[in-house]
């Protein structure tokens, strides 16, 4: 096991020195010289350049200035925002991450609270109605684009029937829109999954042991059947974190909710280039982390990974 | 899967002449392809999907025959106007015929999916072979560099590339292939690792076949199934994703009539002119949809044992 442990923090420590080149080669990778995207459209003099030239390295070789970056990186520091002149990098990203993580995990808890009973039901009561119809609206589920389930529902709730806030995250009625758009998809995909784990579960021997053993249906399908359904539905949710970040970017602009996601689509689209290294930064280390953490509940939960 | 005639493989005596060797093989590539073609047949959401692609195909190929206005032409008054006897489908925020710019949108959503999936297939499953087939060294490094590509949330670094690159629908192309392959690499890797011990591709090796032609002629041949199924279920999510990119302003730019971009047109108008928005999005849904039963479809077809 610790040797396991020991091989995947390592391959997990040169994942994020991989994207680190990456991030740092963006701001490379754009015309023009990198001193100017740093500074923007700002009037500043020459003296203050010369101050963020020295800070930054700018004006040393280029693996050097890799180097000063990553280290400033690694305390927190990129910078000043270019649009959001004064402004930490550190302190907008910190601010918007909260909100990101409050919406995501209330659509987490919405999602395994529908998904989980609904794909159980749906594979003990195979082929029923029940069965289909919700089937049926999985696979609609993972068809439907997020942003214009979005919308749809902004004109609904916010236009025609006027009951709910079409955005921002002021009240707390403002998170039921984009909470609902955000497991929507998730739902869709972890009920068809349990629906298939449980189908797996089910046809084992040890189910049919349990039941010539004269235990009653419900315990069966508790104690038995769901326990063992759920170890690898539960563990995939750790891999969807990279699809979730995904989601959020799209939901918080539809929604206009002041989050990670749209700080970062405005910081796209304004080229506001060390917002946009940070959040890439920390979306990758989020994902790496638990990636891991995943790998390493699942070897934990389950001995035969861990020889491999 | 019940077990028919038709299902059996031909038993044919071993005395036959070089000559009908040839023919042998093909009936058996025929039947091959005929018993998927039949399991592909039996599973009817596969056939209605199929058949909604293929008109969007044909309207594709051909919208200037079916569209019965000019996708970028504004007719003065029309701002905004709800579907009538001349506009089926109303006009958008500036007078343009919504169901023209429709049946444009879905030239521009199957060129993406369809260009930018093959290069995603091309990449992934070259990536994936070598890795695969070689392991090692060379197996380490690609599932590192897979490891970074998956670390950093698709859309986010979709949004980024494009951004520094410039939006345009060549480089939407370029770029959702250039970074998508990552789930060809990881099944045809994981695939070509057990098809490397197979007896049949020993038996190769030993009489002096080298790694290229055993890839190619003898490995690649099967895991054609999944690679399949895969391609087609990839089509429907990358349409989603240049949705996605033209609905955040970053995918596909004016004057080109794209789905995504017209829900973005659409977004500011939604209480007022909501026809604008439920068109392009219903049409997003059903390619998707349909994309992903033609996939479920395949999959049962030429993949039996992958079934959910």
């Amino acid at each position: 096991m610790l040797t396991y442990i020991i091989r995947r923090l390592l391959q997990g420590m040169v994942v994020i020195l991989l994207v680190t080149v990456f991030t740092f080669g963006l701001m490379h990778l754009a015309p023009g010289d990198p001193i100017d995207i740093m500074v923007g459209e700002a009037r500043v003099t020459d003296e203050q350049i010369e101050r963020i030239r020295a800070q930054w390295g700018l004006d040393r070789p280029v693996h050097e200035q890799y180097f000063v970056w990553l280290g400033n990186a690694f305390q927190g520091d990129f910078g000043q925002s270019v649009v959001r002149r004064g402004t930490d990098v550190s302190e907008m990203v910190t601010e918007a991450a909260w909100v990101t993580l409050q919406l995501n995990i209330l659509a987490m808890i919405v999602s395994i609270g529908i998904a989980l009973p609904v794909g159980m039901i749906a594979a003990i009561r195979r082929y029923s109605t029940f069965d289909y119809v919700s089937m049926l609206g999985a696979t609609l589920g993972v068809a439907l684009p997020n942003f214009w389930v979005g919308l749809m529902l902004i004109f609904l709730f916010a236009g025609t029937f006027g009951i709910l806030p079409s955005s921002g995250l002021r009240t707390w009625s403002a998170f039921i829109l984009p909470v609902a758009v955000l497991a929507l998809e998730q739902t869709a995909l972890l009920a068809r999954m349990m629906r298939s784990s449980t189908i797996d579960v089910m046809t084992q021997d040890f189910v049919n042991v349990a039941r010539a053993k004269g235990l009653a249906e419900f315990p069966v399908i508790f104690r038995h059947i769901a326990r063992n359904a759920l170890l690898p539905v539960v563990t995939i949710i750790g891999y969807r974190l990279s699809f979730i970040l995904s989601g959020t970017i799209v939901v918080e602009t539809v929604f206009s909710v002041p989050g990670l996601g749209q700080l970062f689509v405005t910081s796209v689209q304004r080229l506001d280039y060390q917002v946009m290294q940070a959040i890439v930064l920390l979306f990758a280390v989020a994902v790496v982390v638990g990636n891991l953490l995943t790998d390493l509940t699942y070897a934990y939960i389950d001995p035969r990974i861990r020889i491999q | 899967m019940s077990e028919t005639s038709e299902d059996r493989p031909v038993q044919r005596s071993q005395t036959e002449s070089g000559s009908s060797e040839l023919a042998r093989l093909q009936t058996n590539q025929r039947s091959e392809f005929r018993r998927a073609l039949n399991r592909f047949m039996r599973y009817r959401a596969g056939l209605v999907g199929l058949g909604f692609i293929v008109i969007l195909t044909i309207l594709a190929i051909f919208p200037m025959v079916f569209a019965p206005e000019n996708p970028t032409e504004i007719f003065p008054g029309m701002r905004g106007a709800s579907p009538s006897s001349d506009f089926w489908l109303g006009n958008d925020h500036v007078g343009r015929d919504v169901l023209s710019r429709t049946i444009w949108g879905a030239q521009t959503a199957l060129l993406v999916g369809v260009l930018a999936t093959t290069i995603t297939a091309v990449l992934g499953v070259a990536i994936g072979a070598i890795a695969g087939y070689f392991g090692g060294w060379t197996d380490s490094i690609l599932s590192r560099l897979i490891d970074t590509v998956m670390a950093v949330p698709l859309l986010a670094i979709l949004l980024v590339l494009a951004a520094v690159l410039g939006p345009s629908l060549r480089n939407v192309i370029l770029i959702i292939g250039a970074l998508v392959w990552t789930q060809f690499a990881r099944v045809v890797r994981a695939d070509m690792m057990s098809l490397r011990e197979r007896d049949y591709v020993l038996a190769a090796r030993a009489i002096g076949a080298k790694a290229p032609r055993l890839i190619m002629r003898h490995m690649l041949p099967n895991i054609l199934g999944p690679v399949i199924v895969m391609f087609t279920l990839g089509i429907g999510s990358i349409i989603i994703l240049e949705a996605a990119l033209s609905f955040l302003g970053l995918g596909v730019q004016p004057p080109t009539p794209s789905w995504g971009r017209s829900l973005s047109d659409a977004r500011p108008h939604i209480m007022r002119f909501p026809h604008m928005a439920i068109v392009p999005g219903v049409m997003i849904t059903l390619t998707v949809l349909a994309f992903n039963l033609i996939g479920d479809g395949l999959r049962d077809a030429l993949d039996p044992r992958q079934r959910e």
